[in-house]
């Protein structure tokens, strides 16, 4: 009998309907798992009413007078859309209340420190399944500018697996279960050797400057940036992961299988939206290409998976029910197999053939 | 932090003097009064959850508020944004000056006392709350914050990075610590 984790005992209280079938019929029965969430609901009321005292009595603010307290210093600039002022007032950050002023700015513009990065972050890519996007890599090469066209890349430190002594030291490294493989395929023996991805966090920050001068360089023009990506970040954090790596002392592994949190990506406010639509407004962009991009959900669900059709090609198919890609190299010597579960980036690759991936997909604990 | 905040923040206060060369990039975001109406006291409530009733929460939700007039964050997430946004800057306001914001909101609700007494004590316990709160884990006091401000474990883990499991581990944790607290300042001796 599996016991409701803490954290499901104590959204049940407050969100039921998210408790899966199995944990609402296993809490209907037990007594421990009916005490805890019992207790939790005690503290959330308790808590509730702490922090309704915490706010004080006095009446909230009148919204009229604040909204006067907002713009009253530029009320008198017309707005050329309703008619009245909504210039902020320079005084309010800068002067009058310097600490709020640096926290609201350190908070919503920078971060700088974990803490203050959260809330300053806007979440926009959170995938939770993967699709091919397939290019052809002549159709790229020299048509993009390059990345560092556009702003600076920051990429803290050297990404590279760790090695690990065994499965359960990756499994405690990463915070991550490494993986293991239920059977192993015709001409994969001997045990697998571990090794753990840190995660990492890569920023851009947009540079419309940067833009500008590298486009006069190369004689060309740039479309605008949109309003509010100059001087915003872009933040993808990858990992952590496992990789276990089974090799017949050949050149190339026989099979690998990676497990990670999927990855992420968060802006200073910009939306994916915003982001893709420049992307693909970049002169010498394939039409192709931007299509299947423009084809991908705007809520960031959707990991799309490059596959250079040179030397690739690609078949969307299913892994436990997860939409999965599944690569294989034109001369048949090797495929991947990709896909997202759980919130985790799930790959098997190998010099093995799709339906033997498939098998070590499949019997993945 | 500094560093990069600092050129902002002036570029907030003197945005009038720069706005001919910000141009179309520094504009007040059209639905920055309809949102400003809609939220404005949820925002202040949060805040003051963090200093209590006195004027440094309104100001923390006016400062959040012209950050939120320069963002381009989509509208549609502008609730979640604000709570974050407000949970995080009230509780670096809180950490910045904790002495005088324990003196600001003792003072500030006295006025509204019948009962001198009783009222001292009573803004004695609402700021104990209010510490117990600033001295959890950042994440913790967030999460307890944006859940006791509305937001779905589905929102409060997309701003805070966790899953909705964690947000619910996060949640139980800091509610209980919440309470430990508070409770071990009431048991006499």
């Amino acid at each position: 009998m599996t016991h409701l984790a803490e954290g499901m005992r104590r959204r049940r209280v407050d969100e039921p309907a998210a408790v899966t079938d199995t944990d609402r019929r296993h809490a209907q029965i037990c007594a421990r798992c009916q005490s805890a969430v019992e207790a939790a609901r005690a503290d959330r009321d308790a808590v509730a009413e702490l922090l309704a005292q915490a706010a004080g009595t006095e009446p909230l603010p009148d919204v009229e007078t604040a909204w006067g307290r907002l713009t009253e210093p530029t009320r008198r600039a017309a707005d050329p859309v309703r008619g009245v002022a909504v210039s902020l007032p320079r005084r309010r950050l800068s002067l009058r209340r310097p600490m709020v002023a640096v926290s609201a700015a350190a908070v919503l513009a920078l971060g700088g420190t974990a803490a203050a990065a959260a809330a300053s972050w806007l979440p926009i890519f959170h995938p939770r399944a993967v699709t091919p996007v397939t290019f052809q890599v002549t159709d790229l090469a020299g048509q993009l500018p390059d990345l560092s066209a556009y702003g600076t890349l920051s990429v803290p430190g050297h990404w590279q697996p760790r090695p690990a002594a065994s499965a359960s030291a990756a499994t405690a490294a990463a915070g991550i279960p490494a993986p293991t493989v239920a059977a192993l395929p015709a001409g994969v023996t001997g045990t697998p050797t571990y090794a753990v991805l840190p995660r990492r966090t890569v920023t851009f920050t947009f540079s419309a400057d940067k833009a500008a001068t590298a486009a006069a360089r190369h004689g060309r023009s740039l479309p605008a940036m949109p309003a509010g990506l100059d001087g915003s970040r872009l933040r993808l954090d990858v990992g952590p992961g496992v990789v276990a790596t089974w090799d017949q002392g050949g050149r190339l592994p026989t099979l690998a299988v990676v497990r990670m949190k999927a990855p992420t990506a968060a802006s200073e406010g910009v939306s994916l939206q915003t982001l893709e639509d420049f992307l693909v407004a970049q002169p010498g962009f394939p039409a192709g290409l931007a299509n299947q991009i423009r084809a991908l959900p705007t809520n960031g669900s959707v990991l799309p998976v490059p596959v250079p059709t040179e030397v690739a090609t690609s078949e969307a198919t299913q892994v436990h029910g997860h939409p999965a890609t599944l690569l294989r190299l034109r001369d048949q010597s090797a495929a991947a197999l990709v896909w997202i579960s759980d919130g985790r980036l799930e790959a098997a690759v190998g010099l093995l053939s799709p339906d033997n991936l498939r098998a070590v997909a499949r019997g993945l604990g | 932090m500094g560093e990069r905040s600092l050129p902002r923040l002036t570029a907030v206060g003197d945005r009038h003097d720069e706005r001919g060369r910000r141009g179309a990039a520094d504009a007040v975001r059209p639905d920055l009064e309809r949102t400003f109406r809609a939220e404005y006291r949820r925002v202040v409530g949060i805040a003051r959850r963090v200093l209590g009733s006195g004027r440094e929460a309104e100001d923390v939700a006016q400062d959040v508020f012209i950050a939120y007039g320069r963002a381009s964050v989509p509208a549609e997430q502008a609730p979640a944004w604000l709570a974050v946004a407000t949970a995080h800057t009230a509780l670096n306001v809180r950490r910045s000056d904790a002495r005088r914001s324990r003196r600001e909101s003792a003072t500030a609700t006295a006025d509204w006392a019948p009962d001198v007494a009783e009222e001292v004590l009573s803004a004695a316990r609402r700021e104990r709350v209010r510490e117990a709160l600033a001295r959890l884990p950042r994440t913790q006091a967030l999460v307890v914050l944006l859940r006791h401000s509305g937001l779905s474990y589905q929102e409060i883990g997309a701003v805070v990075g966790i899953s909705p499991t964690s947000v619910g581990t996060t949640l139980r944790r800091g509610e209980q610590a919440v309470r430990r607290e508070l409770d071990s300042d009431d048991t006499p001796g």
